[in-house]
């Protein structure tokens, strides 16, 4: 990211944290495509983001058409595009996928304060099920014959499959990590050094990957 | 044996996982009838049961025919739904004739439902600072250029580039557009990328 | 499982698969489900093969109304098979859905011998799997291989293309040094336009 600094070469501050910004955007983006479930959003970081892309693209305005480094900036600036475009449907697509489950999830999150999803996102997900809803009813349901009626949909839920295995990466040292034995009751406590990885089931690690200790690769 | 008509349906589909087949309503509402023969013969049974107890098996027998058959429609329709989420990413929020042929009117009034509903997610991103959305349906592959080669494969008119040139796109003509401009006209298969 | 499969067309026909049962109650007017018979009523104590989905759901009444046995294919003959020489079977042939089908169909074998013939035929044939998924007689190593694991090796194979590709790409040019050419490129395009 060091082309991020020429754009704007009287604040040196800014640059600092754009070059955060991405990075933790970046860390969001690989951890959302790798994990099984959805994860809880980095709005903050998109919309800041946004600010700064838009922030950019004035300045490649103002320099001529021709110019090399308009080009480059250009360039860098539809990679930060192509990160957000991706990550925003990559949790779109498990929120249609998961619909039913993430929703009676999310509201119950969302008394404790620790929503997943941004308001649009859920906006979106609540408007996608009642459209699902009614398509069903009026195509099929509502002709059914009596007891058959009703959208069931519990039996309808899709879940991730959160016993699928993860490569991960510790970024700091975690002791204690329990991995449950499904068979057995033999669980296994492992530790995990700062900087080590790992291919382990997603489930036992699924904390440790929304507070950051681990990230997915 | 039950349930073999929304096989038969379940495995045309599957048949073509990459293209939408037409709706089959025939197809459907044969079902629709088979299950409502289902139930008044339950409704019947289920009232001679007093008479002759071991109508209660067959009773269930049916019932979880019911069962399947609702399932089987369910699972149907969903996979439809699918697709058609499929045709709103790739064709856009206008499809042509021959493809909105395909689709039933209710799964139409679906796919402009999903379509508004996407429309106004997209809109609402980053409205907080002032930006005015992004279109997540760009932007699909990680950029390797800024500009890309095309050819034209139909008269599509005349495009304006966002720095106002225009340019006229006739078929066969050959093109070096900024990606991020064409890229929407070329997963509509307006465009060709030449590589 | 935690997920669920309510929607899912693979499980779906899976469960339309025929499993033979043993029915321990008289069911009026259900005669046709075993084809070999003549009355209009199935008898208790009826042998015949009726799809999964319903012997599943029928097994799962209090009380159950017939018993599970296994499809020849899980039997012990094929089992031998299957232990010594998994590759040299075709599974397409024997069943579409062999894994799916025997992870329902295990759980009516008490032994766990099912289970276990499953999980050994995977690993043998998994080699074979990989060869599949990187040869390019893609009919020809693909003919043996069940649904499922057709669906694996085609997946394979897409991502082994994807990342050729990819190396391909990387080494042809830097990333900058393909800019300018680029935009060398893009200057000469717009002196043919205007």
């Amino acid at each position: 990211m060091e082309s991020l600094s020429n754009v704007d070469v009287s604040d040196e501050e800014e640059e600092i944290t754009a070059d955060i910004v991405l990075k933790t955007l970046q860390t969001a983006w690989q951890n959302e495509c790798l994990a099984p479930e959805i994860l809880p959003h980095n709005n903050d970081m998109v919309e800041c983001m946004l600010g700064q892309i838009q922030h950019m693209e004035r300045n490649i305005n103002k320099l001529p058409k021709t110019d090399i480094r308009a080009s480059i900036h250009k360039m860098e600036l539809s990679r930060i595009k192509f990160i957000i475009c991706n990550y925003l449907r990559t949790r779109l697509n498990k929120i249609e996928k998961y619909c039913i489950s993430i929703l009676n999830d999310e509201r119950q999150r969302m008394e404790t304060g620790t929503n997943y999803l941004t308001v649009g996102e859920f906006k979106y997900a609540q408007e996608y099920l009642l459209n699902m809803e009614t398509h069903l009813k009026n195509v099929v349901l509502d002709k059914m014959p009596g007891n058959m009626k009703t959208l069931e949909m519990n039996k309808m839920a899709v879940y991730p499959n959160l016993q699928t295995h993860v490569f991960l990466k510790a970024n700091s040292t975690i002791s204690g990590v329990v991995l449950e034995d499904l068979v057995g009751d033999q669980d296994e406590e492992i530790d995990l050094e700062e900087g080590s990885q790992h291919i382990l089931q997603y489930k036992p690690i699924a904390d440790l990957v929304k507070n950051g200790k681990v990230q997915l690769v | 044996m039950f349930a073999e008509k929304v096989i038969e349906l379940l495995k045309e589909s599957e048949r073509n996982p990459d293209t939408i087949d037409p709706f089959k309503d025939e197809k459907i509402r044969q079902i629709l009838e088979e299950m409502q023969t289902l139930f008044i013969m339950n409704m019947n049974d289920a009232n001679a049961t007093t008479e002759n107890k071991s109508l209660w098996t067959t009773v269930q027998v049916r019932h979880s025919a019911l069962e399947r058959n609702k399932r089987c429609l369910l699972a149907y329709l969903y996979s439809r739904m699918e697709k058609i989420k499929t045709l709103r990413w790739e064709f856009g929020s206008v499809l042509p004739p021959d493809v909105r042929e395909l689709l039933s009117d209710d799964e139409y009034e679906w796919f402009s439902r999903y379509s508004t509903n996407l429309a106004s997610y997209m809109r609402s991103l980053g409205q907080d600072i002032g930006y005015s959305g992004i279109d997540l349906t760009e932007n699909l592959r990680p950029p390797k250029a800024l500009y890309m080669e095309v050819v034209c494969t139909t008269d599509y008119g005349k495009l304006e580039l966002s720095d106002g040139d225009v340019v006229m796109l006739r078929r066969n003509s050959r093109h070096f557009l900024p990606a991020a401009e064409c890229q929407t006209l070329v997963r509509q298969g307006v465009l060709k990328q030449i590589v | 499982m935690s997920c669920s499969n309510y929607l899912s067309i693979t499980d779906i026909l899976v469960s339309h698969e025929k499993v033979p049962c043993k029915f321990f109650y008289d069911l009026p007017k259900m005669g046709f489900l075993d084809p070999s018979a003549v009355d209009d009523d199935l008898k208790a104590g009826t042998n015949t093969e009726i799809p999964l989905w319903l012997a599943e759901s029928l097994h799962s009444r209090r009380p159950p109304l017939l018993s599970v046995d296994l499809p020849k294919i899980y039997k012990d003959a094929y089992r031998e098979i299957l232990n010594a020489d998994a590759c040299t079977v075709d599974l397409y042939k024997l069943g579409q859905h062999f894994y799916e089908l025997g992870c329902y169909v295990a759980k009516y074998d008490i032994k766990g011998d099912v289970t276990n013939t499953l999980i050994n035929t995977f690993k043998q044939r998994f080699r074979m799997l990989l060869t599949a998924s990187a040869s390019n007689d893609s009919i020809g190593s693909m003919q043996p291989l069940s649904g499922s694991e057709r669906k694996f090796a085609a997946a394979a194979a897409v991502t082994e293309n994807a990342i050729s590709m990819w190396l391909q790409r990387g080494d042809c040019a830097l990333k900058t040094a393909n800019m300018v050419a680029n935009h060398r490129k893009r200057k000469r395009a717009e002196m043919e336009m205007f």
